[in-house]
Formats: C-alpha cells, structure tokens, sequence
C-alpha cells in the first residue's frame, strides 16, 4: 500500500514538475504574444469595470432572463429567436452564481475576447511565421470591435472564442486523431451558443474531403470530426426536439422579413403568416426576390462589413477603420503573395478576361452598384485556382471557410460587423503577410530592377 | 527606416485612435453636440464629457420613488428599466401601428398588426409562451391582452443609420411628438417626468393617466 502511495506521489510530483516546466517553456517562447494578451486584458478589464456600470444591454438581459426561466423550468415562456439555450444557460447559471448578471456578462465577454486575442497569435503560427503571427494578434488587440465586445454584455464572445479555439486545431499541419475530436467539441461548445459554427464545420468537412482526401482512409477524419460534434451538441438536440418539435431553432423567415432590404407589401404580408416555417418557404414565396436579395447580401452588405465601401460609416472590421476600404488592399496584397503570381502574360491575360467576363455578367444580370464587389473577387478566385497548390492547406481551409460562411450567411444580411469574426482571421492575417514579407519583396524587386535598369544603361 | 514598419505603425495607431474613440463614444457623449464626428474628442479635451449612463441610473432612480413600481407596466424599448426596477415591460420599437393613429391608439395597441404584437408579445417581460409551442400550451394567445403602460420612456436618436442599413423601415412619424413634452399635440393623459436631451440625441420618460 505504501509503495502504491510513493509510487503515485512520485508520479503526480514528477507530472507537476513536467507541467511545470512546460508552463515556463511555453511562457519563455511566447512572450510577446502573452504582453500583448495581458495589454489586451487590462486595458478592457478597466473600460469595462470603471466605466460601464449600468446594465443597458437589452440582449444580455434577455438572454440572462430567458436562462433564468430556462432554469426554473419554465421552457415554454422561453422563446429565443434564432440562437440555441447554451447562452442563456451560461449566463443565467454565472449570474445567479455570483449574485449579480451584470458582473457575470461582464467577465464572459471579457474572458472570451482575451482568449480570441491569445489564439489569433497560435492560429496565425499555424499559418505562417511568428512575425506574422504576432503582427496579426495586435491588429486582433487594437480591432475595435473586438474591443466593443469585450465589454459589451451579448452573446457573441464566447462562441468566437470557442470557434477561434477550433481553429487552432484545424490549422494545425500534422494533425492527431485527437485534434480532430477537438475541432468537434469546440464547433459543439460553440454551436450551444450560436449556430453559426455549423457553417466552420461544413467548410471543414468539404476542406478534408477535397484537399486531405489523401490522408484520410474512409472518411475516418470526418467522422472523427462530426461524432464528438453531434456529441457535444446531442443534449441540446434533444432539448429543441422534446420542447419544440424540432431540432434546431434557425428562426430564418423571422429574419428574411426583419432584414431583407428588398420587400413588397405582398411579400411582406404574406411572409408573416409563414414566419414560424422554414426557407424553403420563404424561397417560394417570391423566388426572385428572395435571389435578389440574397445576392445582394453576398456580393454587397456582408462583404460591405468587412471593408466597408463608404466613408461615412462605423461598423467595419477593417484593419484600417478610418477609410476601411483601404484594408483590402493588403488582404488582397497576401493573398497575390501567398499565391505567388508572377504577372506574365498568361496571368494578365487570365486577368483581364475574368474582369471583362463578369463586367459584362454584370451588366446582362445585375447592377454594377450591387455587384461591383465580383470585379474583384472573380479574378482572384480564378488566380487562387490557377495557383491553388501554391497555396498552404491550412491556409487554403481558412479561406474555404470564409467562402463557405458567406455563401451561407448570405441568406441573411448580417447586422453586426461582429458577426463575421469567425472568417475574419484571414483577413489580418494576409494583410500582416504582405506587411512582413510582401512589401520588402516588392522593395527588393524594385531594386532589382533599378540595379537592371542601371547595368543596362552603362553598357 | 524600413517602409513596412512605418506602414504597419500607421495601421496600428489609426485602429487605436479608433478603437479609443468607439469606446469613448459608447459610454460618454457630449454634452452639445455637433455634426462633426470629432466633437468628442472636442468635448474630451475641454473636459466636458457626459455619461451616457448617466440619464438611465436617473430615470432608474426615478422609477424606484414609485412604491408599486413592480406592479407597474413600462412601454420602451430598453429591457434595462425593468430589469432594476423589477417591473414589467411593454417592448416597442416605437414604429408600430398606423402612421395615422393617435398616441392613445399607439399606447393601445389598436391598429398594431398581428406580427407587432407578437414581437412585442416576445420581447415582453414578463415573458409570454413560445409561437412554437401553440400546441402544447394553449394560453400562447396571452400576447393579444392589451395592456396599458403606466409608463412610456422614449429615446431617440438623430444619428443617420448606416445608408446602407436593410432594417426594414416602419414609419415613426406618429410617435415623433413624444420628442418634445411641450409640444401641444402631446395628449393630457401624458405627464412628462423626464427630459433629457444632449449628444445626438434625448430621452422623455412619461407618466401615463389613461384612466384619467
């Protein structure tokens, strides 16, 4: 018995002595990006507890009340539109906790962006280098938006965080059976809160299907991935299923007929008697509006939140918020790098005939003011194509992820900048890629030149 | 210098001006405001900022001198006064109705559609039970008591929304005498009890004696 004891204690002695000096490890290789994390942290930390004190964010008190009824058993008073009960259990369970709901919002949202912060850093690492990845963690630090939910009580923080969580695992370049399993608790976890990480999984699902197809063996990657997935999810499946009859709550045609920008009268008043039915309604209610509009979405308001095409407004996630269309030009500078395009005249020519196609697309089908954003990202997808195993896989999956979300998204007009997090990673990260690595390429290029240039002169 | 560290320089510092700004901005304003976007920074520098938090603890502590303010219905769109004040709330998006009803007709509910009073029936607090459940619990049909507001607290704004915006728009123009509580169109029933106007914007919190 004695010897069992000694033989446990020496193994939890020597465990803690690993995982310590792991810990020191990991804090000696990671310095910066931990300062920049503990910046991050304190500075919201500050905002949030000594200067936001009252609670007047009518979504968390929504979703703190709607657990609270959840939690006494009262599931039929509790009528959440369009978001799973993970949320308002959290909330309501954290807030009777500590006594006070407000505190409790306060602290997830604060945690939650601290931990976006920190992973950015990990997932750009995946990526590309640690430059990179650090330049990429501060343009997370300093967005403003991630700050605004850092202390803003809602329910859009924690599902980032536990989305950007699986993103570390799926970028991963050798990737375990148990990454795997991770990527589908985390897009779980996350799915109890938000049902938009069904969209992360599906892009996954199709990445390791075309791109990983090589590794797998029967599908074995994808099931690894869905099982813990319908797993982690299953209790709250059961929930919808027994309380209202049905799996999961999109609450889409309340949407359509809350956002669509183009409605009739007709439309609208027959949508509302179809409001509680699902999309395929709504779709043959009027197909053509229903296309209108959501191309509208797709190629015009989401991608508007992104790099916002006029001055004049606030809600961007670019990562130059002051003129935020000028955030796209080093995303799309990365992405020319990462591709690796030399402008030959094959290029040129694949170029300028993509431009000319889809400008003349547009003008037989649809209006340049809507659409103009296809001038650009046609002839990139088609560059992307042509250069397609130039391009890492695990960065190739995060703009999979990207396309896949917003073809997706596109049903609806999202209304917040913020709920384009989960694809936005890319975006700083190409930018901080053209930043590091592209501009001095270009600066050594052109010196290159000017010395070609110069030697041609003497001779 | 290298040209992509001046570069990456200025993205950072413009995102923390912005993000400094946006922040400033969420929880205090000026106290006169103009058109000009900077006029919080104006106001920062001259010391005259004024929390945006300020009129709602007030307005709180205003509703709390009310000894049966729990029993009591409170019509707005913020969920933060009941949620103090243990009362209960009429949601609003203020936009409901017929853009010709009268404010009485308004705080009736009478020309509201089916489809206002439901979302408002939704975001009502108490809560009443879910559209999806009509039929295990038969009383979901709650949402269509029509209750009067002893209360209406009325915020607006004079920010222009993103033009770009596609929330749908319902006509306010009914509502918008609620603005000024010196306007004589504003029924007798009404009993202004807060005023406050200042950044882009004001809030009114009425009294309401229907039964008067």
């Amino acid at each position: 018995m004695m010897i069992i004891t000694v033989l446990i204690y020496s193994i939890l002695v020597l465990n803690m002595q690993n995982l310590k000096m792991s810990i020191i490890q990991f804090k000696n290789e990671n310095k910066l990006p931990i300062i920049v994390t503990a910046i991050f942290f304190f500075t919201f930390f500050y905002v949030s507890f000594f200067h936001h004190l009252t609670f007047t964010e009518s979504d968390g008190i929504f979703y703190y009340l709607a657990g609270k009824q959840l939690i006494s058993g009262n599931v039929e008073y509790t009528s959440i539109v369009g978001a799973p009960i993970g949320g308002p259990l959290v909330h309501a369970s954290f807030g009777d906790l500590l006594g006070d709901p407000f505190l409790a919002g306060k602290i997830i949202s604060l945690l939650s962006c601290t931990g976006v912060v920190f992973t950015s850093f990990f997932i750009t690492k995946n990526l590309f280098s640690k430059k990179v990845a650090i330049l990429t963690q501060l343009f997370f630090a300093v967005n403003p938006k991630i700050a605004h939910l850092s202390i803003m009580v809602l329910n859009e923080a924690a599902p980032i965080f536990f989305i950007f969580i699986s993103l570390y695992f799926a970028t991963k370049k050798q990737k375990s059976i148990t990454a795997f399993v991770l990527v589908g608790i985390f897009l779980g976890i996350a799915f109890c809160f938000r049902y938009q990480s069904l969209l992360i999984l599906i892009a996954f699902l199709i990445y390791l299907l075309i791109f990983e197809r090589t590794r797998i063996f029967g599908l074995r990657n994808c099931c690894v991935t869905i099982l813990p997935f319908l797993a982690t999810i299953s209790p709250l499946m059961i929930y919808n299923y027994l309380f209202l009859e049905k799996f999961v709550t999109f609450s889409t045609n309340f949407y359509f007929l809350d956002s669509f920008k183009f409605q009739t009268e007709i439309w609208r008043h027959n949508m509302v008697n179809i409001v509680d039915e699902g999309i395929v309604s709504a779709f043959y209610l009027d197909p053509f509006l229903f296309l209108k509009n959501y191309f509208y979405n797709l190629l015009f308001h989401n991608p508007d939140h992104l790099f916002k095409f006029s001055i004049d407004v606030y809600d961007t996630l670019s990562i130059f918020p002051l003129l935020p269309l000028l955030g796209i030009i080093p995303a799309i500078g990365g992405f020319l790098y990462i591709t690796k395009i030399n402008l030959n005249k094959k290029h040129l020519s694949i170029l300028l005939f993509t431009f000319f196609t889809t400008f003349l697309l547009i003008g037989l089908f649809g209006t340049l003011e809507h659409h103009f954003l296809l001038l650009t990202i046609v002839p990139l997808v088609v560059i992307g194509i042509t250069n397609i195993h130039r391009i890492p896989n695990n960065v190739l999956f995060l703009i999979i992820s990207c396309i896949i979300f917003l073809i997706f998204i596109s049903l609806l007009p999202v209304y917040r900048a913020f709920h384009l997090f989960p694809i936005w990673l890319i975006f700083p990260a190409l930018s901080s890629l053209f930043f590091i690595e592209g501009i001095p390429a270009i600066q050594a290029k052109i010196r290159q030149l000017r010395h070609f240039g110069g030697s041609s002169n003497e001779t | 210098m290298k040209l992509n560290l001046i570069i990456i320089s200025l993205f950072l510092l413009v995102s923390i001006g912005f993000t400094f700004m946006l922040t400033l901005g969420t929880f205090y304003q000026s106290e006169n405001s103009t058109d000009s976007k900077f006029d919080i920074l104006d106001s920062l520098l001259a010391g005259e900022l004024k929390n945006s938090e300020e009129d709602v603890r007030k307005i709180i502590q205003l509703l709390k001198q009310d000894e049966n303010i729990e029993d009591k219905f409170i019509m707005t769109s913020s969920k933060t006064y009941p949620y103090y004040t243990n009362s209960k709330l009429i949601y609003t998006q203020f936009t409901e109705g017929s853009p010709d009803d009268t404010i009485e007709d308004f705080i009736t509910k009478k020309n509201w559609s089916d489809y206002e009073l439901r979302f408002s029936a939704h975001n009502s607090i108490p809560f009443v039970p879910k559209a999806g459940m009509q039929k295990m619990w038969p009383f979901y049909n709650n949402m269509d008591v029509i209750q009067t507001p002893d209360y209406i607290i009325y915020s607006y704004s004079n920010i222009i929304d993103d033009p770009n915006t596609t929330w749908y728009k319902d006509d306010d123009s009914h509502i918008i005498i609620l603005q000024n509580p010196e306007n004589p169109d504003i029924p007798k029933f009404l009993n202004s009890i807060f005023l406050s106007t200042g950044g882009n914007g004001g809030i009114v919190v009425y009294e309401v004696n229907l039964q008067d």
